[in-house]
């Protein structure tokens, strides 16, 4: 039998597509034998591509090299996976909602453009809450992902589907978006790499609106390297979005700064409250042993104190659900969406069905509260309150990274629910990201990897800097993944496939 | 906030939101909600005096693009996401 391709990280495949590009052929076969054996029980994707249109793709880009040169392309022949609430022109797009059950975006995200032309093929659109509202990919419209680790545990969410067609090797790497801890959450619970850009370093044109001033596309990989390579590609300035940053190209080589040698002798601040309360015991003595890694590397490690840290989760949810409201309404059910048929019906009955019927309970309840704390009366006390706490917190961090390089801490505060066991209570998931929602109020960079192994289940550590730090983020990542062995990982329940 | 003024402000934002409740489950999200707004109000207890908001991440470059038209979507493409169309228009309810 041929060498297990699908267990190449992604910066060898491109490299072995390079000298052999008629590897990749057999490398696609080997992907979709194994998601033929997995995909029933795992459930990460909400549209596969067909294996005929794939190898048609990969004919073309060999084509392609052979007339123009290899040019050196960072995602050459590489199978990737993209979260169903980033468009492509053509492939059914959900947002895991029966509101876009049947939606064929007419363009394409940004992101997605810049890694086919790093000669990535896309291999369909993962599972995940439906439009990003959740921590377990429990609220899709469709059906549920497992965690490959232990199959009758959750995923994390929202980008559940991605992290787990990734970790279960059914793709090599993929994006997901990150809102409030969406790549973070489910990285850490199924062992994978993932990391949320600082604000506006990937364009989020084609990312389809949940909370716009918090929100990034991001990559989810099984090692630190190939993580860096794919923010690479898709991070810079596009003149689609305006809050988009104006970053010279020359600035986004990640995968310099993924060196064993540490670039810099980082100084790490431990938030205390951020480790104490809401944090199971199995986490925190996990946690302590990450700690003692680093500081075994030399690095100064300090525990301080951010009281104002404790008020970021209200904080979140009340700016989320405000601007989710906000970029819901665009949801009619005439130009595109849930249909309600028009005739005899006024405007109002229209819309009102069709969002009433479309979207599910958690996006309901998200919307409604979220046009509360917009409403006059009330909006002074809930969301310009919240907007005030943020800068508050926003001062905060930013004083800590005067003194600091990066903040380190527990990415989720209990290793992953069994299914059913978080999602009846709204407020139990919301404390699920406790610890992920702070780098999206302050909009610097956070990646999640893994540090630990509880049992066969995967424990998270997230490094939090300043903006525009994800070079160094990735190199203490890095030296971290090699110190701790724990990259590639391959769940038991997938290993006799892989 | 009291039962009373609780339903009154589910209403009134179930209605601006376009967003029905249905009567089966009126009852759940009513207790939903108020436990919500009471882990909202823990924002209460911070002095916010003086404190400008913040409202979109600070680090901007505020970039423009040149205003030059370029060629907008394809309409098939567009038009092939609705339901309901009448020579290549979007048919809604009729207005009274």
């Amino acid at each position: 039998m041929a060498r297990k391709l699908i267990r190449e990280p992604l910066y060898r495949l491109t490299q072995e597509f390079k000298d052999q590009p008629e590897l990749i052929e057999e490398y696609i076969y080997q992907t979709f034998d194994l998601i033929n054996k997995v995909e029933n029980v795992l459930k990460a994707y909400i549209t596969l591509r067909n294996l005929k249109n794939i190898n048609l793709d990969a004919r073309n880009i060999i084509k392609e090299i052979r007339k123009n040169g290899y040019k050196n392309k960072k995602l050459f022949g590489v199978l990737i996976a993209v979260k169903d609430n980033i468009v492509i022109k053509g492939i059914r797009t959900t947002c895991a909602s029966k509101m876009l059950n049947d939606f064929i975006p007419p363009y394409t995200a940004t992101a997605v453009n810049k890694i086919l032309r790093e000669g990535a093929i896309i291999l369909g659109k993962t599972n995940m809450d439906e439009f990003a509202m959740g921590s377990t990919t429990e609220n899709s419209a469709f059906f549920i992902t497992r965690n490959p680790w232990d199959p009758e545990r959750v995923p994390g969410g929202s980008s559940g589907g991605s992290a787990v067609a990734t970790a279960a090797y059914e793709c090599t790497a993929s994006l997901g978006s990150d809102t409030g801890g969406s790549i973070r959450a489910p990285a850490a619970f199924t062992g994978t790499v993932g990391l949320k850009p600082t604000y506006g370093l990937v364009s989020r044109y084609g990312l389809i609106a949940y909370a716009n001033s918090l929100e990034q596309i991001g990559p989810i990989a099984r090692t630190v390297r190939d993580a860096a390579i794919l923010l690479s590609v898709i991070g810079g300035y596009d003149p689609k979005d305006s809050t988009s940053l104006a970053i010279n190209r020359s600035k986004l080589d990640y995968e310099s700064y993924v060196t064993e040698e540490p670039i810099k002798k980082y100084r790490i601040a431990v938030i205390k409250e951020m480790t104490e309360e809401g944090i199971d015991n199995t986490i925190k003595s996990s946690f302590s042993k990450a700690l003692s890694k680093l500081s075994n590397e030399g690095f100064d490690i300090d525990e301080v104190s951010l009281p104002i840290i404790k008020y970021a989760l209200p904080t979140y949810y009340i700016i989320a659900m405000a601007e989710a409201s906000s970029n819901l309404a665009r949801y009619d059910g005439i130009r595109y969406g849930y249909h309600i048929p028009v005739e005899g019906k006024t405007w109002t009955d229209i819309y009102s069905l069709a969002r009433s019927e479309g979207f599910g309970p958690e996006v309901r309840r998200r919307i409604i509260i979220g046009s509360f704390v917009l409403s006059a009366g009330y909006y002074d006390q809930y969301y310009l309150r919240a907007s005030k706490v943020r800068k508050l917190l926003y001062d905060e961090i930013r004083n800590l990274f005067s003194k600091y390089d990066v903040i380190a801490s527990p990415t989720m505060p209990i290793l992953p629910p069994r299914l059913g066991e978080k999602i009846t209570d709204p407020l139990q998931l919301y404390a699920m990201d406790v610890n992920t929602v702070v780098a999206n109020l302050v909009g610097i960079p956070a990646i999640s990897i893994p540090s630990d192994l509880i049992g066969d289940l995967p424990v998270g550590l997230q490094f939090m800097g300043p903006e525009l730090s994800e070079g160094y983020l990735f190199n203490l990542a890095h030296i971290y993944e090699m110190k701790s062995h724990l990259q590639s990982l391959v769940p038991n329940w997938v290993s006799a496939h892989v | 906030m009291s039962k009373d003024s609780l339903i009154s402000w589910v209403e009134r934002a179930s209605k601006l939101s376009l967003i029905k409740i249905r009567d089966d489950e009126r009852e759940d999200i009513l207790n939903s909600f108020q436990k919500i707004i009471d882990f909202f109000n823990e924002l209460l207890k911070i002095n916010v005096d003086d404190v400008e908001p913040l409202f979109m991440a600070p680090k901007q470059d505020g970039l423009l693009r040149e205003e030059k038209p370029e060629p907008s979507l394809n309409i098939d493409d567009v038009m092939i996401n609705v339901k309901e169309k009448e020579d290549g228009y979007i048919k809604g309810p009729r207005t009274a």
